[in-house]
């Protein structure tokens, strides 16, 4: 008898192969990995072995999350030819509980990006409709669940990577509380704003992947052990900051549909975030400015592309002249900008200034209410090569980027359909460390609302 | 900021710019700084920069060895036996 | 040449003595083959993490406390970004605007040389341009020094002549090793030296521009260095010249310094706290545990010697490295402390230097060394003695009692009586002005009979048999 586990990651594998040409949001599949651990599996099965949490469930990894022995390369040239020599610890402790790897997604270059255009390897498509991009940077991961390639993926978070690729495509994805997940192994791109994160057709899955991918590293000192309460109160306050509801009508009319159909425990109050119109402003520096010191490492001696120039000088000018694309370029000056001297206390200095603001605005939020709802993002997916404004893009990501400045957890679900039936994502916040209570009043919500 | 501002800037990062694309990225560079003056707005008189606020954090001084180094050197465009290999070094 | 008047500031970077590097869990170990000592971490590997060492922490407040450092409570670490190929992340992990601990002083013996600030921070790699004597055609790249954790000492302006830093250098050195901080090892690595010299017409005029001066191996290169550059500058600018700010190698072979590069362009490091490690704090407790692991310092240990009678060379060199003068104070508890500061710094020392063994690697009980200077001290046995049984003593850790004993030496009168006629008969106008009382003649016949005996006899014995053949002859008359 064939394994039962073999011929389901074969069946998952071979419906990829397939139908992927049109989405393209794998840029590999492991197959001989993922088959392997699904004979090792199935062996289990046998004898009779204690299985794993996560035993023989298909997970795809987003490009940046490195796995030892495979290559990685962030969606750019820069790093091709790279195979990582060690694993990240997600990567571990999924495989640990006895998750299968598929493949990894494609991703805006570095992460620098709201619609996976700006990959060295070619744009995803929506699989809602393959004319409009997935969302980004983790539009891969989106896509791979939202095809029903995968029951659940891995992406990475650090203005709303997760989020609104996740609102985009219709599936949900969640952002954990800065520090609940190491990220020993994720590339990094603003160190003190990334998180790794799930994607899912549904929050009990998304919780099961936190579970297991949760909790203190010691390679990574920012993580941090907690233990998540998934439970709810007997009435749960929820604030609608009334920033966020300057956004397209289609998004307005299903998030206030939504929260008609809330839970009846769940009430609901207007709040103020009187600071989130310069979140935009905050994290376009504060990025920026990590990113151009955390990409400097890319300079062709160790790893990856090298252009000879006429000297070692030339040679790191031509290699990452040639193996980052224009946006990579255009945030790693920003952020050198921010950083040099003459500038730094006007940006850098400023913008983490105002961060504190930021943060302190939810403080006094979270004293007042248990979760604040609102849009993940302003409007819904957008046509490919629609927005060529840098600027403009970045405009996206208004109401996802205060939640990596504050450092708190943050999920979007679907919540029904705008224009050509494609979907508006809800986004619920809570307080750092509340993960537990989030997901769970999360669930509580999918259950609630119904939309077609 | 001006051409030669942002041609410091690209020199400073390592970066080469093509000549063709220099005046495309001034002009979304001045854009994107003078939207950041919006956070001038901001009284940020008497607030200290943000910080998330962990415990010390330290490790035990212990030697692990790494035992896959050959997947390390492995990646190396240039190598010379166990050496990666550069250019030569001009300065010093 | 009118008169000039240097400022001279260094900066020194020492290996703090951990067993693994700053921020990941590889060796720290010298001399290993070339990128062995590395892993994901200290190679900057995409997607990588620091993780701070506990020990260097630790190290680097004990460090705060012997340079009478103030501690920072708080602490943090920033990134210093610049492209370098020894330079795996592209950023060096340092202290910036807030170091571990800052504003203290070394105390020498003329003046105090003020510390502005001690931090901590990771070495870079290693570039290779020759394999043995052939040279590369390029450069390679070694990372096992990548990442291992250093302390960063940057003192004021506040010496004035090569001698001063050579002192400075000298007595941080000592300060270092006693509290086992770490090596300083020039030759290893351990301990590096820039200088930043100046010279001015007059203590009114501001400070003259400054060049950084860079690759000496020793002290005493880095008291050539700086003093070649205080001339070359006195000359340059006597000369109607400019003195550019500049950093300038030194050359030891050819005894000069050489213009490197010249900064034109202030370099910008783009410093910014390091996001990926969390702050340092820094409690009482902390401190006081490091302050308790702290032996007593080489000033205070001066004065106790110098109150033992010793003279002031041999307080310098016992008081030079801290098991040394911990094996002296522990041979001289209940002996005559001149000769043992003697006996270590003339027969132990060398004894150490012939066999090339750290004082760490000696098995002489001490108390040996100090039951042998009383014998020497009392008379009872000569410095040709000692010589002849002190290496036999050193490898086979004997007391000097039972050497003596073995090797016949001798206070039997019986045995030396014989001898001492011989001495006599040999030497006789030297025993008339003996017996005449010409106390001075015995000497020249103690002497024949040690030289007949290879030193062997004793010769505070060999004096007592004269002293009674004498009496017997009165006796008889
Ligand atoms: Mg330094
Ligand atoms: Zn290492």
């Amino acid at each position: 008898m064939k394994g039962q586990i073999k011929e389901k990651i074969a069946g998952c594998i071979g419906k990829i192969k397939q139908a992927d040409i049109k989405i393209h949001s794998f840029l590999e599949i492991f197959e001989h990995r993922a088959i392997e651990k699904a004979e090792q599996l199935d062996e289990k099965v046998k004898n009779g072995d204690k299985q794993g949490r996560l035993f023989g469930l298909p997970v795809a990894i987003k490009d940046n999350i490195v796995i030892k022995g495979e290559r990685a390369t962030c969606g750019s040239k820069i790093l091709e030819g790279f195979i990582s020599p060690y694993d990240a610890e997600v990567v571990k402790r999924l495989e640990r509980e006895d998750a299968v790897i598929i493949g990894r997604t494609n991703m805006d270059e570095f992460a620098f990006g709201s619609s996976t255009e700006t990959s060295a390897w070619g744009v995803t498509r929506n699989p809602v409709n393959p004319e409009f991009v997935p969302g980004g940077s983790s539009g891969g991961s989106a896509a791979s669940v939202a095809a029903g390639f995968v029951p659940v993926a891995l992406g990475s978070d650090t203005g709303g990577s997760i989020r609104q690729p996740a609102s985009f495509c219709g599936v949900c994805g969640f952002k954990p509380s800065y520090g609940a997940v190491s990220r020993y192994g994720l590339v990094a791109f603003g160190s003190s704003l990334d998180q790794i994160g799930p994607f899912a057709g549904n929050v009990r899955d998304i919780k099961k992947i936190f579970e297991v991918i949760r909790g203190r590293d010691e390679k990574d000192e920012t993580s941090v052990e907690f233990e998540p309460v998934y439970a709810l109160k007997e009435k749960v306050v929820c604030g609608i900051p009334k920033e966020y509801l300057n956004c397209s009508e289609k998004v307005k009319s299903a998030v206030k549909k939504t929260i008609e159909q809330l839970p009846k425990n769940f009430e609901v109050v207007e709040i103020s975030l009187p600071h989130t119109e310069y979140a935009v402003g905050v994290y376009y520096i504060i990025a920026p400015s990590e990113a151009s010191s955390n990409l400097a490492r890319f300079d062709g001696i160790r790893y990856g592309r090298r252009i000879d120039g006429s000297d070692l000088i030339d040679g790191y000018f031509k290699t990452r002249g040639s193996g980052f694309g224009d946006e990579v370029k255009r945030r790693i000056m920003l952020g050198t900008f921010a950083l040099s001297s003459g500038y730094y206390d006007a940006y850098y200095l400023k913008a983490q200034k105002v961060r504190a603001v930021i943060k302190r605005d939810f403080d006094i939020a979270f004293k007042k209410v248990d979760l604040i709802i609102g849009p993940t993002s302003p409007v819904i997916a957008f046509k490919i090569g629609e927005i060529t404004d840098p600027l403009s893009m970045y405009l996206q990501d208004i109401f996802t980027i205060p939640a990596n400045l504050a450092g708190i957890p943050a999920i979007s679900i679907p919540c029904g359909r705008g224009e050509m039936g494609l979907p508006v994502g809800f986004q619920i916040m809570a307080a750092r460390f509340n993960d537990g209570f989030l997901l769970e009043a999360a669930e509580k919500i999918e259950e609630a609302i119904s939309y077609e | 900021m001006d051409r030669d501002g942002i041609l410091r800037i690209a020199k400073l990062a390592r970066l080469e710019i093509e000549d063709g694309k220099i005046e495309k990225f001034t002009e979304e560079f001045n854009k994107i700084l003078s939207y950041f003056e919006k956070l001038g707005e901001v009284n940020t008189k008497d607030i200290s920069p943000f910080l998330l606020k962990n415990e010390n954090v330290l490790r035990e001084d212990e030697v692990i060895r790494f035992k896959d180094r050959d997947r390390i050197l492995g990646n190396a465009p240039d190598r010379q036996d166990d050496f990666f290999k550069v250019k030569k070094v001009i300065e010093e | 040449m009118s008169d000039f008047i240097p400022t001279i500031g260094l900066e020194v970077h020492v290996q703090l003595k951990t067993k693994s590097k700053m921020f990941c869990s590889c060796s720290t170990d010298f001399g290993a083959a070339p990128n062995t000592n590395i892993c994901p971490v200290c190679t900057g590997q995409p997607g990588v993490l620091p993780a701070k060492n506990k020990r260097a922490i630790e190290l680097a407040v004990r460090a705060g406390l012997v340079l009478n450092c103030r501690i920072e409570k708080y602490s943090v670490f920033a990134r210093k970004n610049y492209f370098y190929p020894d330079l795996p992340k592209a950023y060096q992990i340092s202290q910036y605007e807030l170091p571990i601990t800052r504003d203290g002083f070394v105390k020498l013996s003329g003046k105090k040389i003020g510390i502005i600030r001690a931090h901590l921070e990771e070495d870079a790699g290693k570039l290779l341009h020759y394999i043995g004597s052939v040279p590369v055609d390029g450069s390679l790249v070694d990372l096992n020094r990548c990442g291992v954790p250093l302390l960063e000492i940057v003192s004021y302006p506040d010496i004035d002549s090569p001698e001063t830093a050579f002192e400075y250098l000298k007595t941080l050195r000592r300060l270092l090793r006693y509290a086992e901080i770490s090596d300083c090892d020039m030759e290893k690595g351990s301990l590096r030296c820039d200088c930043n010299v100046s010279v001015r017409r007059s203590v009114d005029e501001p400070l003259g521009v400054k060049t950084e001066i860079k690759n000496m191996n020793s002290f005493r290169e880095v008291r050539e260095a700086i003093a070649y550059e205080i001339e070359r500058q006195k000359k340059v600018l006597s000369d109607g010249g400019k003195i550019y700010q500049e950093t300038r190698l030194w050359n030891g072979r050819k005894g000069v310094t050489v213009e490197m590069r010249r900064k034109e362009e202030a370099a910008d490091y783009r410093y910014f706290p390091e996001p990926d490690l969390t702050p340092i704090f820094i409690d009482e407790k902390i401190i006081e545990e490091q302050r308790k692991l702290i032996p007593k310092l080489p000033a205070e240990r001066k004065e106790k010697l110098f109150e033992m009678g010793l003279s002031e060379y041999q307080v310098d060199v016992l008081v030079e490295e801290r098991k040394l003068c911990d094996y002296f104070i522990a041979a001289s508890e209940n002996s005559n402390p001149k000769e043992v500061a003697n006996l270590i710094i003339t027969n132990l020392l060398g004894e150490m230097n012939k066999k090339r063994l750290d004082i760490e690697e000696v098995k002489l009980n001490p108390l040996f060394v100090g039951e042998l200077a009383d014998l020497k001290a009392s008379g009872k046995i000569s410095a040709q003695v000692v010589k002849r049984i002190f290496p036999q003593m050193f490898e086979k850790n004997i007391p000097p009692s039972q050497l003596l004993k073995n090797l016949n030496i001798v206070s039997d009168e019986g045995k030396l009586e014989k001898l001492v006629w011989e001495g006599i008969s040999e030497n006789s106008s030297a025993w008339e002005d003996y017996k005449m009382g010409k106390e001075k003649a015995s000497g020249r016949i103690i002497g024949w009979v040690m030289k007949k005996t290879r030193g062997s006899s004793d010769p505070a014995t060999v004096k007592k048999i004269l002293e009674r053949l004498k009496d017997e002859k009165d006796f008889d008359n």
